[in-house]
């Protein structure tokens, strides 16, 4: 499937001598490049209005990714800590990709993190005490609610179901931000699609 | 692990989905699901599927209370941003190791010159000042320096400024004297 990409992203492909070319849906997502690398400059000098600036043009997307990866109650907090990481990380940007992707990774990098953590503390409570839910509650009617159903997944799994089907990566692009091989990605996918059957058919 | 071979077409649906294979072996995809109701059904399924997911794939983003968490956010942040502080005292620290290693150069090599200086104009390394091994090596530089020359004379047949092997300070190699040895 192929998705048109806008005036400003075609503009952000452009190649910059010394740098890798942008293409795909990773420079969509990453609109307004320039703003964002002036404003990450500005951040990485202690400017926390520059900083701002860039939580909210990207807040709102990383929020509807977080819910996906750890459903609405715990999104809210991880994008707190998202953009926490991202200030701590941002003298680690150096440019070399578009800030829309770096930060893209940041998040998925502690959302992984997160889901893992939510997952055990589940499955702690779930021992001890029954009823004390889960950090993400899956109700019995989820068959329509795709997030439900990603909640269903293990966190390898669910990871690259998120960035391949919801998110638009390609398998070279979620290989690389999840340190896997193309074809780990591929078996991910499938695996993930096969086992959301159980959920999402009619 | 080896798939058995109706595993192994089943494994590659979603490939097939995607339009991820190549023309061959897309023909031979299409031609296996001629006759294998397993893998067709499971293609259905998984067309399910696949739209499910692709239809909330351009939902907007869901609502976010901004204000309340970059509120929370702003309160999290140490400014400046700590990698700057750290690069900026790693920097800093770097200089001013530097700085400390250049000071304690050229503070060794003024005292070691002064040293030197003093032992030189007193003429004799006899002075209790600095340490053993640098009056010892000091002390065999000058003996090596005064015996230079009359080694020289020895070996050229006037030994009678020898100071090395004088009779003076081996009396019992004097002439005349038993040795004893």
């Amino acid at each position: 499937m192929t998705f048109p990409l806008s005036p400003v992203s075609k503009l952000a492909m452009r190649v910059i001598p010394g740098e890798k070319p942008v293409q795909g849906r990773a420079a969509e997502r990453a609109p307004r490049t320039d703003t964002d690398t002036t404003d990450a400059a500005l951040a990485a000098q202690g400017d926390v209005a520059a900083f701002e600036r860039i939580y909210r043009r990207h807040g709102p997307r990383l929020f509807r990714l977080a819910r996906r990866f750890l459903g609405a109650d715990l999104a809210e907090d991880a994008v707190q800590d998202v953009f926490v990481q991202a200030w701590d990380r941002l003298s680690q940007f150096r440019g070399e990709s578009l800030f829309g992707s770096w930060l893209h990774r940041v998040a998925i990098n502690v959302l992984l993190r997160q889901a893992i953590t939510a997952r055990r503390i589940a499955q702690r409570m779930a021992s001890t005490d029954v009823d004390l839910l889960p950090a993400r509650t899956i109700s019995t009617d989820t068959r329509m609610d795709v997030d439900a159903a990603l909640g269903h997944l293990s966190e390898d799994l669910r990871a690259v179901v998120i960035l391949h089907d919801l998110e638009g990566f390609g398998h070279r692009e979620i290989a690389d931000t999840l340190g896997l091989s193309v074809s780990a990605s591929k078996m991910r996918l499938h695996r993930g699609r096969m086992q959301l059957r159980e959920w999402l058919l009619p | 692990m080896t798939l058995p071979y109706d595993d192994l077409w089943l494994s590659r649906l979603s490939e097939y989905l995607d339009g991820a294979l190549s023309s061959g072996e897309q023909a031979d995809m299409e031609q296996h699901l001629e006759h294998c109701e397993v893998c067709q059904t499971a293609l259905r399924e998984l067309q399910i599927v696949v739209s499910r997911l692709h239809a909330e794939r351009d939902t907007p983003a869901a609502y976010l209370p901004a204000e309340v968490v970059w509120s929370r956010v702003a309160t999290r942040l140490v400014v400046p941003p700590p990698s700057a502080r750290m690069t900026a005292e790693r920097l800093g620290g770097r200089w001013s190791a530097r700085l400390l290693a250049a000071s304690l150069l050229f503070a060794m090599g003024f005292a070691s010159g002064a040293w030197f200086e003093r032992a030189r104009s007193t003429g004799a390394f006899g002075w209790a000042g600095g340490p053993a091994w640098a009056h010892v090596a000091l002390s065999a530089l000058v003996r090596a320096r005064q015996t230079a020359p009359a080694l020289e004379q020895s070996r050229s047949g006037d030994a009678t400024t020898d100071t090395l092997f004088s009779p003076k300070d081996h009396p019992g190699n004097a002439p005349g004297t038993p040795s004893s040895r």
